[in-house]
């Protein structure tokens, strides 16, 4: 396919393009670079705002808390992203293989995508709830001592499995119709050359999905860091003692609970700057690994 | 959005995604912190009407609404109540009002919260817009001392509460505890949940929000100040008083009820978790506001057993008395003097024995007015509602010391987060009790010196 201009107007592009860029510059590039510019002020509402130059920035850097944020928010973001697809290309590989009932399925798996964040974290708050939980007894019945309101490492997989539960669908829609565009030439010549199912997975169907799979780890990537926060809210407010305190939850109680707002836009820059080379090191890497076709 | 094995090529894949990350980072932050520097005017949001901010929601709201409409068909003035979700989203709101010089007249803020809004010296003491012969002694003073600052009311005691122990009097029947003594000290709540738990009647003993009040609770009722220079009421606090017999006991209490089982953990500042733990018969106690007096009453009738209240347990023994909680009116300064004529008359209204009697049958909040106690008393509201009885006599019985006035200070909502999330580390012992207080002790300092310096 080659490429062509669909506009040979400067001005009727322009046009077009002026409702995404004012609303991209009102809601999100101009509080960048407000947000960037507080980060150099002791800013307390009402208090009156105090420069402080870096202050704020040394803050963060002899913090252990935040250090601890920062690795919890790593090793959280890291575990939604490989759950959640792992859960996902299974399901959506047999989803695709299926022959009866398919419709059923892929809504039944979509469906807690459908949730609004806040929902679903109420739901799995009482689907999981260590007194009152659905399932907490069936669980308990195990052996389990379900008890993550006070057991910090309990906290993290709860939270966990309702961000990898919340995000399954997204992925399966992505998956399935990318499985659905492999040609089906291909699976015929490997199941003639008897390649098992898995294989048939692993080896042929991932490597040609692979432009949706980068795709879906960055959206992953981007929605462990940034995406639970209602589920951190709703289920444990970052505690317990801030087993779950990820970065995007410890910024907003910096700016919205204490009211630092300096030191809160300090947080958020670095966490802007750091997702950033998080992304682009995804991007130099799908460089190199994904197959873009041609 | 971006398909995928289509034809599109990758560059515009890439820009989409990196727009997007771009978008999702920076932004929160930004958009909110539009302080501009105020000085400018003071003016109302509604020129036309009177604007209160609360955060009184369901059947409260509808009480609430209730009085201000018959407010405004007594005096003609023109009053809007606007629901602003909690008390944070009140104190929020109303700290971005003040700091862009649109503000409501009134608004309702969280007596935790008060002297992060009387930092903003951008409040006007009510008790200058009241009436010179308005009846202030006639409030309760174990109430107003709290609000009472230099000898000024700053703002105006409304919606009032202390915590207490409620009990499943049938739990105790059944585990063969008599109903008619509940525990008084940490010693004999411990020993009537481990009876509740062995006999099989309940899951645990006890439950309650992990919220900060129910520690200024045991330090109050010990006779024992949370911080230094008198909570905050007289000067500016530099620590936590952690090294004392109250702490140690509060803790290695807390961490034993935890360990064995008898305290059921809600959850940090889970109210309505606790109360459902209670209601559905899983903890045979429950310690929450006196607030909810009726609400617990229904859920009890509903989950068919038998219930009743008590006095807040003391560490030892000796009781001095109870903290306030709830929340208060406060006004902007710089308002035009008309319109703070029309403030005053609401908030005279508002605090009328008659009203204040309406407001506590609708909601279960202290009446803070002795006249509308002594009316109370006579129509024999007590006498049919014995739980108000002994939730009110908690209140008057209360010595009024330092120890019994909350703490008042600027970083509130930190100092808050410190304290109950170091209370989840030492109840659940993954510090003890030694090291787990003197954590908290610093971290306290650092909140109360980052704020203060």
């Amino acid at each position: 396919m080659s490429t062509h201009e669909v506009f040979t107007d400067r001005l009727q592009a322009g046009v077009l393009l002026l409702p995404t860029m004012v609303v991209s510059l009102l809601f999100l590039y101009y509080p960048t670079v407000r947000a960037i510019g507080l980060s150099f002020y002791q800013a307390s509402l009402a208090r009156g705002d105090v420069f402080v130059g870096l202050e704020n920035y040394r803050r963060l850097a002899g913090s252990t808390e935040y250090l601890r944020s920062v690795l919890l928010s790593v090793l959280f973001a890291t575990c939604v992203v490989v759950g959640v697809m792992a859960v996902a290309l299974c399901v959506s590989f047999l989803i695709h293989e299926i022959e009866v009932g398919k419709g059923l399925y892929l809504v039944a798996v979509i469906w807690p995508y459908a949730l609004p964040p806040a929902v679903a974290g109420l739901v799995f708050l009482f689907i999981a709830h260590p007194n009152i939980g659905i399932f907490t007894s069936y669980i308990e019945a195990l052996g389990i001592d379900v008890n993550w309101f006070s057991n910090g490492p309990q906290a993290f997989v709860v939270v966990l499995i309702a961000a990898v539960w919340k995000q399954i669908g997204y992925n399966v829609i992505f998956m399935t119709a990318a499985l659905g565009n492999v040609p089906e030439s291909l699976t015929e010549t490997a199941e003639l050359d008897g390649v098992s199912r898995t294989q048939r997975l692993l080896r042929v169907y991932v490597p040609i999905i692979s432009p949706t799979l980068v795709f879906l780890v960055i959206m992953n990537t981007i929605y462990g860091f940034f995406g639970t926060f209602a589920m951190v809210d709703l289920m444990t407010k970052g505690g317990p003692a801030g087993a779950t305190n990820i970065l995007i939850y410890d910024l907003y109680r910096t700016a919205f609970q204490f009211y630092e707002f300096g030191f809160a836009s300090a947080k958020s820059v670095v966490l802007f700057v750091a997702v950033g080379l998080l992304m682009y090191g995804q991007f130099r890497l799908s460089d190199r690994y994904a197959y873009y076709g041609g | 959005m971006v398909q995928s094995g289509g034809g599109y090529d990758h560059v515009s894949r890439r820009s989409v995604l990196k727009t997007s990350g771009a978008a999702l980072t920076v932004g929160t932050v930004g958009l909110a912190g539009c302080s501009s520097s105020s000085g400018a005017s003071v003016r109302p949001v509604d020129e036309d009407s009177l604007t209160i901010w609360h955060a009184m929601g369901g059947t409260n709201g509808e009480t609430l609404q209730g009085l201000v409409d018959q407010f405004q068909s007594e005096t003609d003035i023109d009053a809007n109540l606007v629901f602003q979700d909690s008390y944070e989203g009140v104190l929020t709101n109303t700290l971005s009002a003040l700091d862009s010089g649109e503000v409501p007249d009134v608004f309702q803020i969280d007596s935790l919260f008060a002297q992060q809004v009387l930092d903003t010296d951008a409040v006007e003491p009510v008790e200058n817009l009241l009436s010179d012969d308005y009846p202030v002694d006639d409030f309760l003073s174990n109430v107003t001392s709290f609000f009472t600052i230099d000898g000024t009311l700053t703002s105006m005691p409304f919606n009032n509460s202390n915590a207490i122990l409620y009990y499943n009097r049938s739990a105790f029947e059944e585990a063969g505890l008599d109903p008619d003594s509940p525990p008084t000290t940490l010693e004999e709540v411990r020993s009537y949940s481990q009876t509740l738990v062995d006999e099989g009647v309940t899951d645990a003993g006890l439950t309650w929000p992990n919220h900060v009040w129910f520690v200024e609770h045991f330090y109050s009722v010990d006779g024992q100040t949370l911080l230094d220079a008198e909570n905050g009421h007289a000067g500016q606090p530099t620590t936590m008083q952690t090294d004392n017999a109250t702490a140690r006991s509060l803790y290695e209490w807390w961490h034993e009820m935890a360990d064995n089982g008898l305290f059921s953990n809600p959850g940090i500042e889970a109210w309505g978790e606790a109360t459902s733990t209670f209601l559905t018969g899983q903890a045979a106690m429950l310690m929450t506001s006196t607030a909810s007096v009726t609400g617990i009453r229904s859920g009890a009738e509903e989950n068919g057993f038998e219930v009743d209240n008590a006095f807040y347990p003391t560490i030892d023994g000796d009781r001095t008395g109870p903290v306030i909680g709830g929340a208060s009116w406060f006004v902007p300064s710089g308002l035009p003097q008309d319109r703070q004529d029309d403030i005053g008359s609401f908030l005279e209204f508002m605090g009328r024995p008659e009203s204040q009697i309406t407001w506590h049958k609708g909601t279960g909040y202290y009446p803070i007015r002795q006249t509308a106690v002594e009316q109370l008393e006579n129509d024999g509201w007590f006498a049919e509602n014995p739980m108000y009885r002994t939730a009110f006599d908690q209140l008057t019985q209360a010595e009024n010391t330092p120890a019994t006035k909350r703490m008042l200070i600027g970083p509130a909502r930190q100092v808050q987060t410190t304290i109950q999330d170091m209370s989840v580390e030492l109840f659940s012992g993954e510090v003890g009790v030694d090291e787990g207080l003197s954590e908290l002790k610093s971290a306290v300092e650092d909140e109360l010196d980052r704020y203060y310096s």
